[in-house]
């Protein structure tokens, strides 16, 4: 019994691990591509829910998850033009610095727009309960996240390893110098990471707002995890993030089911145990401005 | 090279005068004296952070948890020792915090950069977790409660002044400590570590304990912040210790200005009034706070006082450059100072046997071994790519050897780091200039002097009082030709006046043998004269092992010459016997054209037009002048090889071709049109397809 | 050196100059002609929804009692202000007593925050009327003379929903799974839970402590289904309780979900459809009670949504004070504790009259449970709860929910 309570834990883990990596993923890429660490991730969470959470009132659920990631990832490409792209070159204290300061701003624009009171948005009837996959419990709409999670995932790959856009960004991700001297122009490809990973983060946004709580602090709940799953999984490496957030997701499921008390610290703990052991994290490269 | 006495002594004045004045700025803002008391205390707290911050360069986004833990244990102590009292518990909750720092310390400084502030966010979140759920200790989320202020003789610290007095001698007191630190030779160091760490511990300094070190004592400044903040409430709750709080402090400290003692002080204060008034005008402060906030990380990283010193010298412009390069007196042919001559030395100074180091698959060195004997200069040749740079880094102890040994005076030095093998007696120039840019040429020396002494640990003597250093400092750069200018700043010298600045710095080490990587790269003709012949006035008294690719020349002066090709050494001989072997001249100029395939046609390649012409054209690194009017043509279906020796251009003349360097003058036309002006774009990208060495390919 | 200095005082003597010119809404300077109250509540932060109905209640209160000449003739001078936390809520209060000469202290919902404000109150000798914050500690082990607890402790809310369980004969014999907030608001919900357990033969069979920042309740709500229990019960508090109760309709499970601690607005934010189970309030607007639903009324007129239950308590203890005032024709401190002391009873637009418990100034008043309307017969996003009938039973003493002195023993230090 105590072997197969164990197990739906992590397999639970897992699930939530999927989710994990959608929002890390986006935080990964543009801190490896810019070289700006974007404490302003969770703040395009937040906007995703947001704009989900409007959408569906008058569209339904299906097109706000749709068009919310869309309307987030237009905004990104403000973020990149006006804010971000200053600080590329910058000490990356800098590039903490200013997005610290614009998740706190986007936290009360958000607060003075929408109110402090939590925004209520439920799961579409369809994805209502759980089943039963063989012995283990799911929620039918934790499944569904799971689906989108793994296309957006198989994109995502697609997009890095076999087109030649993913070909540029990579190149871009260990030698920019040689990128321009081949002639390719690299802001192009940064802005559109940029947009790809706050979209992502946004479509996170959306798919959760109906199983937590839509409120303008809702971003400094994800920042944290989304950080520590990268940090652990290396910055650079496309699957150095995958194992990571899986791994964060289980650690966390079977913490609690051992010791319930130390369940949200241990991911804590098991950062400063992945930075001693192996600093660049798993799967990192070596990114020399960052040392 | 001292600092005037007002100098010293005026944020001090104006910390007292500020302090005094405080109280009456809040009361006609409408603000009570409790405000006054949270703002000095932040204050400390944010000075604290900034020892760190902006003069050691280790961005702490977890500073959050001294100030809690320093509250909590204050709270503790008096709570269950000392009922009624507060200097005891306040004293104790400073070792607290320092022990607990050190322990961390030693943990997390491991890492550097950006991951190093990770590990203090994640510390900061660790925290405020631990602080709200282990209740039984902290109270939780009701906080430790019941806290007393007691009292000094008859007067009870109850009363707001009472305690603002008292938070206000702390205040000050700890601003002395912290300018005394930060005029100490310890301070001094702090930023030499923040300009550049690698050097500074080859010259000798355990960075890694400086780092520790200044770690501990910030937090413990700051912990004293949170114990006096937990008296004035009479409470401490998790928020002290919480992600947004840390986030505040380091807002305090970027706002007011990291490069000043008092900046961060004033960035507490702009904070806590901010906070305050906004928050009673509307609900929406925060946001304001964190425009503002922003705005200045985008358009004044130095804060306030930046925008303080900018408007400052409008009225007050610092002194023009060029008359201040014009004060340099040039003294020529100077003995070598007594106090850097090492004690007398006979018979084979270094010697390195067997030494190989790979990186990945890649032999950089293989079997390689060198002996350096005292009164020799001895050259270590090689084409590109031979090692020399590499065997350098070996000895002086950037790597460690995967084999073999290295022997300074019969001492083993390998594999012991870069300070300890310079308290060993060995010193080293870099290749490229390696210098603290943002330091005075003056500091920059003196630190080196100051680096083998036991002094440099000392964290309460004022610099100037160090006499024989400040002697010492004046005759080496008297010794260097660069007297007159010790103000200017490193970064701010011509290509030549760095270079030596790199040779004086390894020099000040006060080394028993002394290594050159390349000292006359990049410099002008009567340059090179003088520095050849600095060198050769030093190694009268200290050997020379000197990297160089000004053959001629580096034949000339040295006795002993070591000739390295792919990581192996060739052969060791006297000048003469290298010039003339004739393995030597192959790895030079290569064995031989090998059968081409097609041959090329003269007639047709003499009449077609120029594909690419390249007309008078200069290009700078920084200062070093390094391509002076090049002309070039290339006609359609030429192969042209670009020959010379190192440092040559040769690269750089395919870099401005290909954009990734801009021309400085000249015109550089790709059928007819002109592509100096445009940079990168695709044309040009489609013009001239460019292939590194191997060594730049990205693995995809 | 001596003129930079001396620029410097130039300089600061210019900005005091200009910004004492601009006028400080604040600054009162204790005139005479008004009664200044001061009042803080979270406007930001996790508590800031509630807060700011909070402060929407207190606000309509002072209009209402100025429009009708005020207290002892003078008119009231409202301070209100975010207390952001416990430090910053300690360092307003005590300002708004030094230098805006606030005669009492009001509001807070954070216990924590409201215990720092009970401590500067008994410094400073001002009565503090704590609205909004449940902690059982606030009235026990930590209570002082000089502070009165207007909103329901915990005992009462676990009570109120546990009568309501007895009722449906969900008790006797049933067994109870926990999930409980870990820190002390929530040990506290979990030791009034397992005395009412003790005293009425259910089983606890399971309890999760959950730190406060979990967001994703996944893994408990696997435990929850490993146990198979006859109940879960919910002591989480603020957005935790939304967003398990979101998470606890996701999953679909069976077991009937019942919670000790619930702001109405919380209720709201779950979403239509998405709530159930049985909760306790202290109050809700649709009580059918005269002077309630014209308080509702007019606040919707002014405000264009229904009070939340904060609103109400807020507005219903400023008018308490006012009275207070009124009656004694004093603002003097020790009055209006031997006022209250007396065991005064209010009209607090409920069924049965309140008073103030003179051992630890509790307000001794009904408390309410509610079950969740279904989503297709909600008529707005606020016709949600439906109100059960008051706790304790109308012909049971008002104090029999409340804990006993040897329950929660408060020694008043003077």
């Amino acid at each position: 019994m105590q072997l197969e309570f164990l197990l739906e834990q992590v397999v639970n883990g897992l699930v939530l691990g999927g989710y994990y990596l959608l929002i890390s993923l986006g935080l990964s890429l543009i801190f490896s591509v810019g070289g700006v660490v974007n404490l302003a991730h969770g703040a395009f969470y937040a906007l995703g829910a947001y704009a989900s959470v409007e959408v569906t009132q008058y569209l339904g659920f299906g097109p706000a998850v749709v068009i919310s990631p869309v309307a987030v990832a237009i905004l990104g490409i403000f973020f990149e033009r006006f804010i971000l792209r200053r600080f590329y070159t910058a000490d990356p204290i800098f590039g903490l610095l200013v997005t610290f300061g614009l998740a706190m701003v986007t936290e009360q624009a958000i607060r003075i727009i929408w109110g402090a009171a939590p925004l209520s948005a439920s799961i579409p009837p369809a994805f209502h309960g759980s089943v039963f996959v063989g012995d283990f419990l799911f929620s039918r709409y934790r499944l569904l996240i799971l689906a989108v999670v793994a296309l957006v995932l198989l994109g995502v790959w697609f997009l890095l390893q076999r087109t030649s856009f993913g070909r540029v960004v990579r190149a871009g991700i260990q030698r920019p110098d040689m990128v321009a001297a081949l002639g390719i122009r690299l802001e192009p490809y940064m802005m559109a990471v940029v947009m790809l990973g706050v979209g992502m983060a946004a479509l996170g946004g959306a798919f959760f707002a109906p199983i937590t709580v839509v409120q303008p602090a809702m971003g400094d709940e994800i920042i944290t995890v989304a950080f520590v799953v990268v940090v652990i999984g290396g910055l650079g490496s496309f699957w150095g993030v995958v194992i990571a957030a899986l791994l964060v997701g289980v650690v966390r499921g079977i913490t609690i089911n051992y010791v319930p008390a130390a369940g949200e610290a241990s991911i804590y703990i098991l950062m400063f145990a992945v930075l001693l052991v192996r600093p660049r994290g798993l799967l990192g490269e070596r990114i020399e401005k960052f040392e | 090279m001292t600092t005037s006495m007002g100098a010293k002594v005026r944020p001090l004045l104006l910390a007292t005068l500020a302090l005094v004045a405080l109280p009456f700025l809040l009361r006609a803002l409408g603000l009570s004296l409790d405000t006054g008391i949270w703002a000095v205390a932040l204050a400390v707290a944010a000075m604290g952070l900034n020892l760190c911050i902006g003069y050691t360069g280790l961005v702490s986004f977890g500073h959050s948890t001294w100030f809690g833990i320093g509250a909590y244990a204050a709270g503790l102590i008096q709570l269950h020792w000392f009922p009624n009292q507060i200097w005891l518990p306040l004293a104790l909750s400073m070792l607290v915090v320092a022990a607990s720092s050190f322990i961390v310390g030693i943990i997390i400084l491991r890492r550097r950069g950006v991951y190093f502030s990770l590990l203090t966010l994640a510390l900061a979140a660790l925290s405020y977790t631990t602080a709200f759920r282990w209740s039984a200790l902290t109270g939780g989320e009701d906080g430790l409660g019941g806290l007393k202020r007691g009292s000094i003789g008859t007067i009870s610290l109850d009363n707001a002044v009472a305690y603002y007095t008292v938070v206000a001698v702390i205040g000050l007191a700890a601003l002395y400590f912290l300018l005394r630190l930060t005029r100490s030779p310890f301070g001094h160091v702090l930023v030499a570590i923040r300009e550049n760490q690698l050097r500074a511990s080859f010259q000798g300094y355990p960075v890694e304990r400086y780092k520790l070190a200044v770690f501990v004592i910030s937090a413990v400044v700051t912990g004293l912040a949170g114990a006096l903040v937990a008296f004035q409430n009479y409470l401490v709750s998790a928020e002290a210790v919480s992600v947004p709080f840390a986030g505040e402090l380091l807002a305090m400290v970027v706002i007011g200005g990291m490069r000043s003692m008092l900046g961060p002080a004033l960035g507490a204060l702009f904070f806590v009034v901010f906070r305050e008034l906004f928050s009673i005008w509307t609900s929406n402060w925060l946001l304001w706070f964190g425009l503002t906030f922003v705005a200045f990380v985008m358009y004044s990283p130095d804060g306030l006082v930046g925008i303080w010193h900018k408007l400052m010298r409008r009225f007050r412009p610092l002194p023009e450059e060029a008359a201040a390069m014009s004060k340099r007196k040039i003294y020529d042919g100077l003995p070598l100072p007594a106090f850097l001559r090492p004690d007398s030395l006979e018979g084979t100074v270094l010697e390195v046997t067997g030494v190989s180091k790979h990186f990945g698959g890649i032999r950089a060195v293989n079997d390689a071994g060198i002996k350096v004997a005292a009164g020799e200069i001895h050259a270590l040749i090689g084409p590109n790519g031979a090692g020399k740079t590499t065997l350098f880094n070996l000895i002086s102890g950037l790597y460690t050897p995967d084999q073999g040994t290295i022997r300074l005076q019969r001492r083993d030095i390998h594999g012991i780091g870069p300070d300890a093998i310079c308290h060993q007696g060995l010193a080293r120039s870099f290749q490229i200039t390696n210098l603290f840019r943002g330091l005075t040429i003056y500091e920059n020396l003196r630190l080196s002097l100051q680096a083998r002494r036991p002094m440099r640990f000392n964290i309460w003597r004022d610099i100037d009082s160090f006499a024989e250093i400040h002697a010492e400092t004046a005759e080496l750069m008297k010794f260097l030709g660069l007297e007159g200018i010790e103000r200017i700043e490193a970064g701010a010298l011509s290509y030549g006046g760095q270079r030596l600045v790199d040779l004086g710095i390894a020099l000040g080490s006060k080394p028993q043998v002394l290594l050159l990587d390349e000292p006359l790269a990049g410099l002008a003709a009567a340059e090179r004269e003088r520095v050849s012949n600095l060198v050769k006035n030093i190694a009268a008294n200290i050997p020379v092992l000197i990297v160089e690719h000004d053959i001629d020349r580096v034949l000339g002066f040295s006795q002993n010459v070591t000739v390295m090709n792919q990581g192996e050494v060739l052969m060791t001989a006297c000048p003469q016997a290298v010039r003339a072997d004739v393995r030597v001249q192959e790895i030079y100029t290569g064995k031989g054209i090998p059968a081409v395939e097609h041959q090329r046609i003269d007639a047709v390649a003499g009449e077609a037009d120029p594909l690419l012409r390249f007309d008078r054209v200069n290009t700078f690194y920084g200062k070093s002048h390094v391509l002076n009017d090049a002309t070039l043509d290339v006609r359609e279906g030429e192969i042209v090889a670009l020959l010379g020796r190192n440092g040559a251009g040769k690269s750089t003349l395919l870099k401005t071709i290909a954009g990734l360097v801009p021309a400085a003058s000249g015109s550089i036309e790709f059928q007819g049109k002109d592509i100096a002006r445009c940079r990168r774009r695709k044309s040009r990208g489609t013009a001239s397809a460019m292939c590194p060495r191997a060594a730049a390919c990205s693995p995809a | 050196m001596q003129r930079y200095t001396r620029r410097r005082l130039l300089k600061s003597g210019a900005a005091l100059a200009g910004l004492s010119a601009l006028g400080f809404p604040a600054i009162s300077y204790g005139q005479s002609d008004k009664i200044t109250i001061g009042h803080l509540t979270p406007l930001t932060g996790f508590l800031g929804a509630i807060g700011s109905y909070a402060q929407l209640g207190v606000k309509l209160a002072a209009e209402e009692l100025n429009q009708s000449g005020g207290i002892l003739g003078k008119q009231i001078n409202l301070i209100s202000e975010d207390s952001v936390n416990p430090a910053t809520a300690s360092t307003k209060a005590q300002r708004m007593i030094e230098q805006d000469r606030a005669v009492v202290l009001l509001g807070e919902i954070s216990s924590a925050s409201a215990l720092t404000i009970m401590q500067v109150a008994q410094r400073n000798k001002k009565v503090f009327f704590s609205t909004g914050a449940r902690s059982d500690a606030l009235r026990g082990k930590d209570c002082n003379r000089y502070a009165f607890h207007c909103d329901i402790p915990n005992t009462v809310m676990v009570n109120a929903v546990g009568t309501a369980l007895l009722e449906k004969g969900m008790v006797k014999g049933k067994k109870f799974f926990t999930l409980t907030a870990d820190y002390i608001f929530g040990h506290d919900l979990l030791n009034a839970a397992k005395r009412f357990f003790a005293a009425h033969d259910a089983n606890l069979i399971g309890d999760e402590l959950i730190a406060t920042d979990v967001t994703d309740f996944s893994p408990y709500l696997l435990k929850v289904r490993q146990a198979k229990p006859d109940v879960v019960c919910c002591n989480l508090a603020g957005n935790q309780v939304t967003t398990l109760v979101k998470q606890y309709a996701e999953f679909g499970f069976d077991y009937p979900l019942v919670g000790f601690n619930l702001n109405t607005a919380d209720a709201w934010a779950a979403g239509p459809g998405n709530l159930s189970g049985t909760w306790p309030t202290v109050w809700y607007h649709t009580l059918d009670n005269p002077p309630s639903k014209a308080f509702v009324a007019t606040f919707i007129k002014k405000y264009g949504k229904p009070p939340e239950n904060h609103a109400w308590i807020e507005y219903v203890s400023l008018k308490l004070l006012a009275q207070a005032m009124n009656d004694t024709k004093s603002t003097e401190t020790e009055t209006l504790i031997a006022y209250f002391e007396k065991q005064t009873q209010f009209d607090i637009m409920k069924a049965r009259k309140a008073y103030f418990r003179n051992w630890d100034h509790q307000l001794i008043q009904e408390a309410y449970p509610f079950t969740v309307k279904p989503k297709d017969q909600m008529k707005n996003k606020w016709d949600m709860l439906v109100l059960g009938p008051p706790v304790p039973a109308p012909n049971a003493p008002l104090e029999s929910i409340y804990p006993t002195k040897e329950q929660n023993p408060c020694q008043m230090k003077a």
